[in-house]
């Protein structure tokens, strides 16, 4: 099919498509929109400017308010909100760079509404408590060590639909063990332990998975009988990665059956270069695709100097980034190394993602503007002493 | 009041050039009439909207772009709600017959992401270059030329009677 042959069948197409008048009906609605922005801006609470509206339930308001007035009807996706932006510097890899406000303005991102995540999420909830019925947002491990010395693992932490946190008794799980008594100092949740429904999450052992059921309160043992490499939720279906002879990819039901085996290893997520060390999870909506990295060459800050060691948020393309959010070097504080996993994708325009430092949040980027917000807060953490693994549920 | 009247009025000379071309590419990237007018619809409200500013640049790419992207977003929402039944065996297609090769096209371009559709639309419909396509969609030229890549592989695919016919014609 050439070129020009594929513009003569598209011509053709809509050869004869003809149109009312669009024009003028677009320009009465207009009006009204502007009217009923009139109306709102005169009702709102002073000082409270809601400014933008994401997807239909997702609203954008300034930050510093902790009662937003409702939004008003949806205004162009394009529209900006007032507070720090990132701002549009180089490439690397061939691919544009975004650099994020440093850590210390996050507090002055407008604030974005509508998600399920709250604005606080207080990691504190100890003790049990977690009822049968919730579905879980999130799902967090308080990492304190202790599971170091073959203790039952604590601080897992649940953030139910309900906004609410609830602490999880997860002495169930066996710490993963190298045998002898010794035990590996790693969280029994991982990144990917959440169910994208929220209605499941698997917590890891030596050479078996813990899963638990939210809505009845009850406990599965996947036995695999192997060590893994990794496991991660595809759709309702937990698949394994394990290599012994041969690389193994199986996926099994919440009830431990398997149902799929392949040799092959799952897609990744590319690039920009080979080199970049990826971490957390790969969040994928329809055929848009989004993973932290830490990358391994040197990138342009907006002052134009050569930097390396920088962190990003990359997302775009299903198998690798149309472009990047890279966070900057800031003295005295800032944020962490590997600071910034993917949460997912709030809709196509935007992607969720965390923002580890002292003063942790989750923040929401439009994929390749400067319009960055703030969803929540973590608390309830001790930094510097403490740290914790997050795994999330779908959030589209 | 004399400005206002003047600002709609330019609009709405503007909007009777455009709409025919916005709404055959609203088309080509939905393949639903209604929908399609419904995107044009909602990107001349949001030109009017900005009128001001835009009348002096290029309302053209604005309004492409939104109806770009709202096709997008709308599409993921529609996704898992649309059941398509199996169609009726109607037989094998004709290339050669003006409907039979709209409706092999129709099929063929249902078979791409909106976003392959998208870059196809604006490339060979639309005539943007690489440069352009790549900046309304917010993405790096080279995306656009994967994507490009894709897409025609994927059309030859969808549609090979159609593309079969091309050859011989040419």
């Amino acid at each position: 099919m050439t070129d020009q042959r594929l513009r003569e069948l598209l011509e053709e197409r809509v050869a004869d498509v003809t149109t009312i008048d669009l024009g003028a009906d677009a320009w009465s609605r207009a009006s009204a929109v502007r009217r009923s922005r009139r109306t709102a801006a005169f009702a709102a609470v002073a000082a409270v400017a809601v400014v933008a509206v994401v997807g239909a339930t997702t609203a954008v308001v300034t930050g510093g308010d902790d009662n937003p007035a409702p939004p008003p009807p949806a205004t162009s996706p394009t529209e900006s909100a007032p507070g720090p932006k990132a701002e549009r510097a180089g490439t690397y890899g061939g691919v544009p760079v975004w650099w994020a406000p440093p850590a210390d303005q996050e507090a002055d991102l407008p604030r974005l509404t509508g998600s399920e995540l709250p604005e606080r999420i207080d990691l504190s909830a100890r003790g049990g408590g977690l009822p049968a019925g919730i579905r879980a947002v999130a799902l967090f491990q308080v990492d304190d060590d202790r599971h170091r010395f073959g203790e039952p693992p604590e601080g897992v932490v649940v953030l139910g639909s309900d906004g609410v946190t609830y602490a999880m008794d997860a002495s169930r799980v066996e710490p993963i063990s190298i045998g002898s008594g010794n035990y590996i100092p790693l969280p029994i949740v991982s990144a990917e332990s959440l169910s994208p429904d929220g209605r499941y999450a698997f917590f890891l052992e030596s050479e078996s998975l813990e899963i638990y059921d939210f809505g009845t309160a009850t406990w599965t043992t996947l036995d695999l009988g192997r060590t893994y490499i990794e496991a991660r939720w595809q759709g309702d279906l937990i698949e394994v990665t394990s290599v012994g002879i041969d690389l193994d990819v199986s996926r099994y039901t919440t009830e431990g059956r398997r149902v799929y085996s392949s040799s092959e290893l799952p897609e990744s997520y590319r690039g920009p270069t080979r080199r970049d060390e990826p971490y957390g999870r790969v969040a994928r909506l329809v055929d848009y695709g989004a993973q932290a990295r830490h990358l391994a060459g040197s990138v342009t800050t907006p002052d134009g100097a050569a930097v390396r060691g920088v962190d990003a948020v990359a997302a775009g393309g299903y198998s690798e980034p149309d472009t990047l959010l890279a966070m900057p070097f800031e003295t005295g504080g800032g944020r962490w190394n590997q600071c910034c996993p993917v949460v997912g994708w709030l809709d196509l325009e935007t992607v969720l993602f965390e923002s580890r430092h002292d003063d942790a949040r989750v923040l929401a980027w439009r994929v390749g503007t400067p319009d960055l917000f703030q969803v929540s807060e973590v608390v309830g953490w001790t930094p510097g002493e403490e740290s914790y693994v997050a795994s999330f549920a779908a959030l589209d | 009041m004399t400005e206002i009247r003047g600002d709609e009025e330019a609009f709405r000379r503007w909007a009777g050039e455009r709409q025919l071309a916005l709404l055959r590419t609203a088309l080509l990237l939905t393949g639903d009439h209604h929908r399609a007018e419904d995107l044009v619809q909602d990107a001349l409200t949001k030109v009017a909207l900005r009128w001001r500013r835009l009348a002096d640049g290029n309302p053209d790419a604005y309004a492409r772009q939104i109806i770009v992207r709202d096709n997008i977003s709308g599409w993921r929402k529609r996704r898992r709600e649309l059941v398509v039944a199996e169609p009726a065996d109607r037989g094998t297609p004709d290339p050669a017959s003006g409907v039979d090769r709209r409706l092999l096209l129709d099929a063929a371009l249902a078979a791409l992401t909106p976003r392959q559709r998208a870059v196809v639309v604006l490339r060979f419909y639309d005539d943007l270059s690489e440069r352009d396509v790549a900046e309304l969609l917010g993405v790096a030229v080279g995306t656009v030329k994967s994507q490009t890549h894709l897409a025609l592989k994927r059309l030859r695919e969808a549609a090979p009677e159609l593309a079969d016919l091309l050859r011989e014609e040419i």
